[in-house]
């Protein structure tokens, strides 16, 4: 599973998403994807605070507060490590996983309440990711050729003028279809609107607040409505910063009993 | 009502093109019927106790609504395996299907000497192949208690898929689910068994089963009434006609209810079958009356008319005095109960109005003769008369005795009406030997429990969830409520964090106990949460970790089971709670709305039984102005419905929304017997009669009436017998019984009491009619047969059915 720990790889899922030929004036349907894939996916590493409210069907609200920093490598394979600020309770408690070309994920769990540092499996990627309506599918990214792509028309969302762009996976596993607005402006993704496997639709992922930080437009309020079960997860970023150059041993056990 | 009859018979078009344009608009509004048998809403809505209930299935996610439970010598078996594997792929895709849940793919916690492992069972949901893979499995289900019950049987023979479904899906889509569940298990079925039951399941069949019912039985009801109708009128005209009202009141009746948005339920469903047995009496006395006179030569719209001003008023006081006694049932607390009282109700109303305006319409149409009919001159040769006789006698002579004989009667029912016992326990309404019943009780023998119920502990503010002293005081809350009877098992989050500790711990069984910091415990729920567990915990703490529930699965949804529940955690909550950090703990589920439904329906049951008597008392001291008859009248109703309840008692029949109709139909159709009885009984004094002579002569003539018209509706409420349901069949045979017993009642009670007691009554009081039972398969008031008797009367009879009717 490929892990990019920021969100981000969920917005490249999404773009991902879309691709297929298409009889845009000038750009297939593939190319917009791939372009847009491309766009996000520039830095070599990241850092970024995020603030992780999750919404019940009451409204309720619970907050969760974490850092991550990301670190790509040539052979495609990745490290990200998870820092929990708040709430209280789990506070210092950090994740860290590391992805290659293999199938099994390699993740550590450190817990300072018992102040050790345990392996742990990782689970299904159709599961939800820490209670949030992402699932580890949503934030891994994916094979571009894995979907068949077709531009099915070209509207205004927010605002803004977006390629609306259906994808439908080559092998239905999680999602049976995604249709996904891309911005005609800058190729980010403005909004994706996810139906399961049975064909109904799921859930709707929002993609907001575009901010251009070192010259990589990056959506900084992404939110994620399961219209299902009516729970909404709403990531917000900030602090984020690229290519500092992130040293290895960041990534490792040791590093994660320090806590940030 | 003159006029209106007039208006009838000389404009029978429009009367029957308006009585039919009406009928069509209810018979288009019958389809969106909707059938609703759920429990709750058997409460009314602002209820507390539903109102938790609701509130508990907002906070908590659905554990499982339906369980498939597969029973074979050994399930660790490839092949059997492969078939659960199948199974739940399978269900995953009928629509409305949320989560499915089997050994196979139920999340476990394992924790060895490098790591902690959380993941299905069994690795990307292959079936272990192997004896070695395949006693791993057997290991790792057997190795923590909160499967067994749930999805295994600690035997190793029998183990079960949990189906949670969406949360939108309604109560009739369950039907086609069970169906294509059925379906998919028939094609894995041998050598292992399949079983498919849960209180959703059941609840959803109640629904089905109700269906198949009005197939069988409104046609069953429709045959007898037929029967009934062609033995006594002896020609089709007679036969047909009653039925037809009675058609039309039911459709009208029906009609409504979707109007209304009162949905079928297990209540309302026996609606047209009572309404056809209780209403055909009207349609029934109008024809009789009309068909004699035209016997007689009053033939033509001149006869229609006069019978017809003759029977109006006999006909809507008897037709009164049943209302108002349905109308009681709207007292009731109970859903169900209250809409049956409306609803019939009006049924009643409309089945009278029909009688009296519809058929003498279509009679002017058709022609007023009935064909062949004889009007019944019965001598007393017919094996009734003796029997009358015997009565007249036994009442007159041994008056004290049947009045010792009640009395000993009532006390020993009253004994025996206090063992009824009222339970809500839906299963239970189906027969035995039905294929639900049959696989849920299986399932509970095998299994943990195919009911669920939910003990909440409720915190202080959100997170208590997370802290030990309260978990701990849920584990022994959870260790106490195990002990009790037929509670199979019990799970909390208190498992899953044991399970975790000990996990994190290498494995280390000492560690299966509750943490003491409340951070690591939040963190565990944390790394729970990282192996996409939360959802797991959904069904057992709420949003916040303010509130949190022990699930029991339980082998009944009865409310007594309930109760004891609700027993052991006020006990628990008064003596055995340690910390201040749990607010409150408190029960709910389905088997607590079958204990609120039992503390309501006795509740509503008196209430609606007072209302019926007063107004019954009401009504009767109207007619008669006197309220002294008032009160006599009631008497012989009060004997046989307290013996009701006492076979109730005896018997074990439960008293349940069904059988609680019982007293208020006991009440509004025994009443038209006292008030037959009482008002020939008057008319005998004032024609100046001593007592013994004039209960003699009412005996003779009403007696026979009241026999006849019991017996009709007995039969008619006979036909519930094969219901797929036993409470219905019970109401049947109990509506029987009470018919026959108040029947009776009328013709031994009533004159004893007239025989100790004679009230005293106004001679030559002509201004009251004598009021008849409309079911009256003798002419009325027997007018031959009184000729011998008493002589001529008929003339005066007459002047009082005309005076009564001006």
């Amino acid at each position: 599973m490929k892990w990019n720990g920021t969100g981000l790889g969920f917005i490249c899922l999404c773009i991902v998403m879309a691709a297929a030929p298409c009889m845009s004036a000038d750009m297939t349907a593939y190319e917009i994807v791939k372009k847009s894939e491309d766009l996000l996916d520039q830095a070599k590493d990241s850092q970024t605070d995020i603030l992780m409210t999750l919404v019940n069907k009451k409204g309720q609200t619970r907050e969760r507060t974490l850092s991550a920093s990301v670190k790509k490598y040539e052979d495609d394979s990745s490290k990200s490590l998870l820092f929990f600020n708040s709430p209280a309770d789990v506070k210092g408690t950090s994740f860290l996983v590391w992805t290659d070309e293999s199938k099994d994920d390699k993740q550590w769990l450190y817990l300072p309440a018992l102040q050790r540092v345990r392996q742990i499996s990782s689970s299904g990627k159709g599961e939800s990711f820490m209670g949030t309506e992402f699932t580890f599918f949503d934030m891994g990214s994916q094979d571009i050729d894995d979907y068949t792509f077709t531009l099915l028309k070209e509207e205004d969302f927010d605002g803004e003028q977006c390629y609306v762009i259906e994808a439908i996976p080559k092998e239905v596993e999680f999602y049976n279809k995604i249709t996904i607005w891309i911005r005609k402006g800058n190729f980010i993704p403005a909004k994706a609107d996810f139906y399961d496997t049975k064909g109904e639709y799921l859930k709707q992922g929002l993609f907001a607040n575009v901010k251009n930080i070192q010259g990589i437009n990056t959506p900084t309020h992404i939110e994620m409505k399961n219209v299902q079960n009516s729970r909404t997860t709403i990531l917000e970023l900030s602090n984020i910063v690229y290519d500092t150059g992130l040293k290895d041993d960041i990534f490792t056990e040791r590093y994660m009993k320090r806590g940030k | 009502m003159k006029k209106i009859i007039a208006f009838s018979v000389y404009h029978p078009y429009w009367v029957i093109a308006v009585v039919l344009g009406i009928t069509v608009f209810f018979l288009v509004q019958i389809p969106n019927i909707k059938i609703d048998p759920r429990v709750e809403i058997v409460l009314r809505d602002n209820n507390p106790v539903e109102e938790v209930w609701n509130e508990n299935k907002e906070d908590f996610e659905a554990y499982a609504d339906i369980l498939v439970g597969m029973l074979h010598t050994d399930i660790y078996q490839t092949g059997s395996l492969k078939k659960i594997k199948s199974i739940s792929e399978e269900i995953e895709q009928i629509k409305g299907v949320k989560k499915v849940t089997s050994i196979l793919n139920v999340k476990n916690i394992v924790g060895s000497e490098s790591g902690l492992d959380v993941s299905p069972m069994v690795e990307d949901g292959e079936v272990p192949q192997g004896a070695e893979a395949l006693a791993e499995l057997r290991n790792k289900a057997d190795n923590w208690e909160v499967y067994q019950g749930a999805y295994v049987t600690s035997d190793g023979k029998g183990t079960a898929i949990s189906v949670v479904l969406d949360s939108e899906v309604e109560t009739d889509e369950i039907v086609p689910i069970y169906y294509t569940l059925l379906e998919i298990m028939k094609k894995y079925e041998g050598p292992e068994k399949f079983f498919i039951s849960g209180q959703t399941v059941v609840e959803a069949l109640q629904g089905h089963y109700m269906i198949k019912d009005l197939k069988l039985l409104i046609p069953l009801v429709t045959v007898v009434l037929c029967g009934f109708l062609f033995l006594f009128f002896r020609n089709i005209r007679g036969m047909l006609l009653p039925l037809v009202g009675v058609g039309i009141s039911s459709i009208w009746t029906v009609g409504l209810m979707p109007m209304l948005n009162i949905p079928l339920t297990m209540v309302t469903s026996v609606l047209p079958v009572a309404l056809m047995a209780v209403g055909s009496a009207y349609g029934i006395h109008v024809l009789e009356n009309v068909f004699s006179d035209a016997a007689e030569g009053k033939q033509g719209t001149e006869g229609i008319i006069s019978a017809l001003n003759r029977v109006s008023l006999p006909v809507i006081m008897a037709g009164f005095t049943t209302i108002a006694a349905f109308i009681s049932l709207c007292t009731s607390a109970i859903v169900p109960l209250k809409q049956f009282g409306a609803l019939s109700g009006f049924g009643l109303l409309v089945a009278v109005s029909i009688s009296l305006t519809f058929l003498p319409a279509i009679l002017s149409v058709l022609d007023s003769r009935g064909k062949a009919y004889v009007p019944h001159h019965h001598s007393n040769k017919d094996i009734i008369g003796p029997l009358l006789r015997w009565f007249s006698r036994v009442s007159i002579t041994r008056s004290r005795l049947i009045l010792g004989i009640s009395v000993v009667l009532f006390v020993l029912s009253v004994m025996g009406g206090m063992l009824v016992k009222s339970d809500l326990n839906l299963i239970e309404d189906f027969r035995k030997g039905s294929p639900i019943r049959v696989a849920d009780e299986i399932l509970n023998e095998r299994f943990g429990g195919t009911s669920l119920f939910n003990v909440v502990l409720s915190g202080v503010e959100p997170d208590d969830m997370k802290d030990p002293a309260v978990l701990r005081d849920m584990e022994r809350l959870q260790a106490e409520l195990m002990k009790l009877e037929n509670i199979g098992k019990a799970v909390s989050i208190v498992d899953f964090i044991k399970r975790m500790n000990q996990a994190m711990h290498d494995g280390d069984p000492a560690y299966y106990v509750i943490p003491e910091s409340k951070d690591l415990i939040a963190q565990y729920l944390l790394l729970f949460s990282f192996s996409g567990g939360s959802g797991e915990l959904d069904s057992f703490v709420n949003f916040d970790f303010e509130n949190g529930q022990i699930l029991l699965q339980m082998k009944s949804q009865s409310g007594y089971l309930a109760q004891r529940v609700e027993d052991t955690v006020s006990s628990f909550k008064g003596s055995s709670l340690s910390t201040p950090l749990v607010d409150d703990i408190f029960t709910t589920g389905l088997a607590m709305l079958a204990k609120e439904f039992n503390r309501l329906v006795v509740q509503s049951q008196f209430r609606s039984f007072s209302v019926s008597l007063v107004l019954v008392i009401l009504i009767v001291t109207l007619t008669f102005r006197s309220f002294k008859l008032g009160v006599y009248s009631v008497f012989p109703l009060i004997v046989p419905i307290v013996f009701n309840f006492g076979i109730m008692g005896i018997s074990g029949i439960q008293l349940n929304a069904a059988t609680a109709i019982i007293a208020s139909l006991a009440i509004g159709i025994g009443i038209d017997y006292s008030i037959h009885f009482l008002s020939r009984y008057r008319h005998e004094i004032a024609l100046r009669n001593d007592v013994k002579r004039a209960i003699d002569v009412s005996l003779k003539t009403s007696g026979r009436a009241i026999l006849y018209n019991a017996l009709t509706v007995a039969a008619g409420f006979l036909v519930l017998i094969p219901s797929n349901f036993i409470i219905i069949s019970q109401l049947g045979i109990l509506v029987a019984l009470v018919m026959i017993t108040t029947s009776l009642a009328s013709i031994t009670i009533l004159p004893a009491m007239l025989m100790v007691f004679p009230p005293k009554l106004v001679k030559d009081a002509v201004a009251i009619p004598v009021t008849e039972v409309p079911l009256r398969l003798v002419p009325q008031g027997g007018s031959s047969q009184r000729a011998n008797v008493v002589g001529c009367k008929d003339k005066i009879d007459q002047k009082n059915y005309d005076r009564g009717v001006q």
